[in-house]
């Protein structure tokens, strides 16, 4: 009888495997493989168009990563960027899912207004900011209104951040609302009858009740949030002409491994050594928030 | 038990057929180098005399009237070479990616586009072979091409492109602006500025200024500079003359205030800043004749040579070339597809197109260019142009070339200290390399 489950066990087992072999074999020329090989690159100097002159570096690719002040600037503009955009996204989203949730009339109108943004396509989007942002555009229009004179928002170091700053926390918004949505659905009704009987106002509800109970949502959220901003790449491209400019005031991590791995730099080493520094910052970012945030909330 | 059977067997057919399809991916993406041999050997039974061979081509597609003007040229050339079967592969963007994936796969076109700038990069990494034996063998005249396109495609003593055509900048004017001014384009710098000056009005500039090197770079040689030395080991990007060209340039918008940026006018680029009027003049080429033409038919413009500056006159020639590819496995054929394409037949059909301004000196002469002065003061300038070449690993060194001008324009930085930041960065990049 043992050896009859024992050998039934290695059956499942076996078949198990058998059906995970397309994926783990697609998983693993795809995804597996492809990451180890940059991490194995990253020391090396290589010219995917002259593989034959690579030359090992060892750390040499990742102190000149400390040293290159283009790339400083890139990881300072995406934490400068993460830090506005992930706060703002996640109350707005937040608040816009109290908004969809309250049974309010055309409820579905404004969750489908609100998730518009963020199935539309980032090159749509940022051609249509592009012309907002213009200096003869819709915002400066608007702002002239007010007298305010136009300005060239996207050519102008102090503003081109922001400017996407702000159309990407318009356009995400969506995304995380429909997150917080589902994680308000959650919520046994149970627990606000309670409170309303022992007399929590709206706020103490609020406070005591929903934010709590929606901590593993917030988790996700933040955490996607941030993964999300920290490896921005689209928007930057598409509105700079893929520079990054002006003068490095829009260039992000993402497209600046870009530029050295793609763009005519030929130097896929480089580009490999500062995508491990990208996922060690993304990493120690996530354990953080994990610690954080993570607990989970009983009642 | 019998069931568990089924299901290992169900498996191994789903694991089978995803094997299999993954192999049928690798034959489909190892297809055009096997169809060569296959198609070699089927035409070959039937025509007994000559193998028929395939040659791929490739290139971008700026515009459909592009696209056909090449497929009725390559048809020209398949009734004169019968037995050489031509395949136009182009391709929409990013071009340069894709042309770098398939260098890496072996699986280059035979022939390909090869762009001036990205020229020593491309020859001197093997993505080129050297055409000289097969410019001999069917008697090319290169002397009929001008110097500065050909010198582009040029490494070593060794040819490695012929041109297929050009622009070089010019100075587009808005003839309404000047005759309401009372004025006559500017023949040097000063006259530049004045003119300028009287035709900034309002919402109007006399100028629109692009903070890029591919419009700035000529006016470091007027001032009597110069990017590299010989056999461009050293670079001069922050000598004293190439200061006073970026002084002069950049004032133009930050000292003179008689110019602005394409965006700060509210345009895409300059070439559009100008075809909405808010720029009496701008430095473009070529493509600015059908963009206009199309853009803004009603719109009176004129175009002269780039303005003299203190020490002479100077252009940026911007060219592309036909080039035999590393992957060719015929590249004698090959190269008769670009001789076909670039000779003096094949031209003479383009030039009515207007996209571009023909090679051979042979067809500048043309009558077409007889009564239009637009494209005469085009063709002028190449004879005193630099190719629009940098080195090989140009990349690094010219976004930060390009980031200074941006920074002088938009910030305005100190021209000095940023050529000097460009400076650096090149001798960089040469240690590196």
């Amino acid at each position: 009888m043992l050896r009859r489950l024992r050998s039934q066990k290695v059956q499942d087992i076996v078949t198990a495997y058998v059906f995970l072999v397309p994926t783990l074999m697609i998983l693993g020329i795809f995804v597996f493989a492809p990451v180890f090989y940059a991490f194995y690159l990253s020391f090396f100097d290589y010219d995917i168009l002259a593989p034959q002159n690579s030359r090992f570096l060892g750390f040499g690719n990742y102190l000149e990563a400390f040293r290159d002040p283009v790339f400083k600037k890139a990881v300072k503009n995406v934490i400068y960027y993460a830090s506005v955009v992930v706060p703002t996204q996640m109350v707005l989203a937040f608040l816009l899912a109290l908004g969809v949730t309250s049974g309010t009339r055309f409820q579905n109108f404004f969750r489908v207004a609100y998730f518009i943004p963020t199935v539309t396509s980032s090159v749509v989007i940022s051609h249509i900011f592009l012309y907002i942002y213009s200096t003869t555009g819709l915002l400066n229009h608007i702002l002239g209104w007010f007298g305010i004179p136009p300005h060239n928002w996207m050519e102008d170091v102090r503003t081109a951040l922001p400017a996407i700053m702000a159309m990407n926390i318009w356009t995400t918004a969506g995304q995380y609302m429909v997150i917080y949505t589902a994680g308000l659905n959650d919520i046994p009704e149970e627990y606000y009858e309670a409170a309303k009987v022992d007399g929590a106002t709206y706020w103490q509800r609020l406070r005591y009740i929903t934010l709590p109970l929606l901590r593993p949502v917030t988790l996700f959220v933040s955490m996607m949030s941030v993964i999300g901003t920290l490896q921005l790449f689209d928007q930057p491209y598409l509105m700079t002409n893929g520079q990054g400019g002006p003068v490095d005031s829009t260039m992000t991590v993402m497209l600046y491994i870009y530029k050295n791995a793609f763009g005519g730099y030929f130097r896929m080493g480089y580009a490999s050594a500062l995508s491990v520094l990208l996922f060690l910052l993304i990493l120690v970012l996530s354990i953080i928030q994990r610690k954080w945030l993570g607990q989970e909330v009983q009642y | 038990m019998r069931r568990k059977l089924a299901a290992v067997f169900g498996a191994l057919v789903v694991a089978a057929a995803t094997l299999a399809g993954c192999g049928s991916k690798q034959e489909g993406g190892q297809e055009p180098a096997q169809q060569q041999p296959a198609q070699q050997q089927q035409t070959g039974s039937q025509s007994s005399s000559q193998e028929k061979v395939t040659i791929r081509l490739t290139g971008w597609a700026s515009s459909p009237a592009e696209t056909e003007i090449l497929e009725t040229l390559l048809e020209g050339f398949r009734q004169k070479y019968p037995n050489i079967e031509v395949s136009y592969e182009p391709v929409n963007a990013d071009y340069d990616k894709k042309l770098q994936a398939d260098a890496v796969a072996g699986t280059m076109a035979d022939v390909f586009y090869m762009d001036v700038l990205w020229a020593p990069d491309w020859i001197s990494k093997g993505l080129a072979i050297p055409l000289d034996e097969y410019i001999q063998a069917e008697g090319v005249d290169l002397s009929d091409f001008e110097e500065s396109l050909l010198r582009g495609f040029q490494m070593n003593g060794k040819t490695y492109g012929l041109p297929k055509g050009y622009s070089t900048l010019g100075l587009f004017y808005n003839v309404e602006m000047f005759e309401q001014a009372g004025l006559q384009p500017p023949k040097t710098w000063d006259e530049l500025v004045e003119v300028a000056k009287a035709l900034t009005k309002g919402d109007v500039k006399g100028i629109v200024i692009s903070p890029d090197h591919a419009r700035f770079v000529p006016f470091i040689y007027m001032a009597g500079g110069k990017l590299f030395n010989e056999d461009k080991t050293e670079a001069y990007f922050n000598s004293p003359e190439a200061v006073q060209a970026a002084e002069f340039y950049v004032g133009l918008v930050t000292k003179h205030k008689v110019a602005d940026t394409p965006k700060a006018l509210g345009a895409e680029w300059a070439g559009d800043a100008f075809a909405k009027g808010r720029a009496a003049m701008a430095i473009e080429g070529h493509w600015m004749i059908p963009f206009l033409q199309e853009k803004a038919p009603d719109l009176k413009y004129g175009v002269v040579e780039l303005p003299e500056g203190p020490k002479g006159r100077s252009n940026f020639v911007f060219t592309v070339a036909y080039a035999v590819s590393k992957d060719s496995k015929h590249p004698a054929e090959a190269f008769k597809l670009v001789n076909y394409l670039t000779s003096e037949e094949a031209q003479r059909q383009q030039i009515q197109l207007g996209l571009e301004l023909p090679s051979r000196k042979s067809v500048a002469k043309d009558p077409f260019f007889a009564d239009k002065p637009d494209r005469q003061a085009l063709i002028a300038g190449v004879a005193y142009a630099q190719p629009f070449q940098y080195t090989a690993n140009q990349a690094p060194y010219v976004d930060e070339f390009a980031k200074a001008l941006e920074n002088m324009i938009l910030n305005g930085a100190d021209p000095k200290t940023e050529l000097d930041k460009v400076q650096a960065k090149f001798e960089e990049v040469m240690k590196q390399r």
